[in-house]
């Protein structure tokens, strides 16, 4: 399910999209076409975006438990080790869980649960198995090792996964950058050529039809290469 | 029946959710930790809550099922043919075939998690060779023709402009 946030920024930019492309090629019907996929466009970026995130989020989080494991291989405390780790390895992602592991003797009901949904998944993820530790003691180093070799594994896959893509992403980003050269030549540019385009209603139309297909092709590739990384 | 993936989804229009994978490995580390399959579920449940929401209420519910089970081989039975989420029927299969066989439940695990990983790397690498295909369709279809009518229809009126003077 789609944030409300996001949704409302989507509606506006196909809004505002949609009614510029209305003033400037004078027809709101088939204005509203382009205006959705530019609404499409914006957001996968920051979808893209926030994909870029959740990638930090876990090459933090294995920054983290790679530094804690040997203290708790050693025998250190569970919040101590990962105190510790946190100074060694000063991320974002270390920042939340020290603060968590700085206030164990005292976490008010519900705000570990807060504090843990700042940062992402994987954080949570640390800081419900801290909590779990805690509660029920056992063998607390394994498996943060098994969680650390299991992110390492995951992270070695998507480094796979970026370097197989690489060709597709550059074909689709050198098919954009020449249509968009294309499309500035025929704004910005003088001569009769441009003219047809600029001028007359149909050249108008055809000018509005060929952006449309390129917005949406550009859609449909940036979800295809979003689709091929996370598969 | 699979269900269909919904438009937000076909056009990757919000982030991906992280791999059910990931908390296969969750699990396999709670379970590793000493916690029983319940309990380690359960931490899942918390994980998956940020992560995938859908994914997050059917964990809760086959947690809940399974805490307040009497029969357990039965449950697992229903559960495993009425949940969605692969992870979690692969889960359930793997939990009763242990609990039958008494086999060690971390090492089932991990190996879940292995095999998760390898179907991924698999999926990838098929998606890696036919997505290329298809987005050379897709610029054959979308751009090629946008790209020659701009360049070509100011020379053909320009043409026909011409033709007619005559």
């Amino acid at each position: 399910m789609m944030r409300r946030e996001t949704q409302l920024v989507g509606l506006a930019v196909v809004g505002a999209a949609t009614l510029v492309a209305a003033l400037v090629f004078g027809n709101l019907i088939l204005s509203l076409p382009l205006g959705l996929g530019v609404g499409a466009l914006t957001l996968q970026a920051l979808a893209a975006q926030r994909t870029r995130a959740n990638d930090a989020d876990r090459d933090e989080t294995l920054l983290l438990l790679q530094a804690a494991t040997p203290k708790l291989r050693a025998g250190v405390p569970i919040d101590a080790a990962f105190l510790m780790a946190a100074e060694e390895a000063p991320t974002s992602v270390a920042k939340i869980v020290r603060r968590y592991c700085q206030r164990s003797g005292y976490v008010p009901p519900g705000s570990a649960e807060v504090m843990a949904r700042e940062a992402g998944p994987l954080t949570q993820a640390i800081i419900a198995m801290i909590r779990s530790c805690r509660e029920n003691g056992g063998d607390v180093a394994t498996p943060f090792v098994n969680l650390a070799e299991m992110i390492e594994t995951d992270q070695k896959l998507r480094r796979r996964q970026d370097t197989a893509t690489l060709h597709v992403r550059a074909q689709a980003n050198g098919l954009t950058v020449i249509a968009a050269l294309v499309v500035l030549s025929i704004i910005f540019g003088s001569g009769s050529s441009v003219d047809y385009f600029r001028e007359t209603a149909d050249g108008r139309l055809v000018m509005l039809g060929s952006l449309t297909a390129m917005v949406w092709g550009y859609v449909i590739l940036s979800a295809l290469n979003a689709r091929i990384g996370h598969a | 029946m699979p269900k269909r993936p919904s438009i937000t989804t076909l056009l990757s229009l919000e982030p991906p959710p992280l791999s059910p994978d990931i908390l296969a490995a969750i699990f396999s580390s709670a379970c590793a930790s000493g916690l029983t399959a319940e309990q380690a579920i359960g931490v899942m449940a918390e994980v998956a809550d940020i992560m995938d929401p859908q994914l997050a209420y059917e964990i809760h519910d086959t947690h809940r099922r399974l805490s307040l089970s009497t029969n357990r081989d039965k449950t697992y039975a229903r559960l495993i043919e009425t949940r969605e989420s692969d992870l979690i029927v692969r889960l359930l299969t793997m939990l009763r075939t242990a609990e039958k066989s008494g086999e060690e439940i971390i090492v089932r695990s991990r190996k879940l998690f292995e095999a998760m990983s390898q179907e991924r790397e698999n999926r990838v690498a098929q998606r890696v060779e036919t997505y290329p295909l298809i987005m050379v369709v897709v610029v054959v279809l979308f751009f090629l023709p946008a790209l020659v009518i701009l360049l070509a229809a100011p020379v053909y009126i320009s043409v026909l402009e011409i033709l007619r003077s005559f």
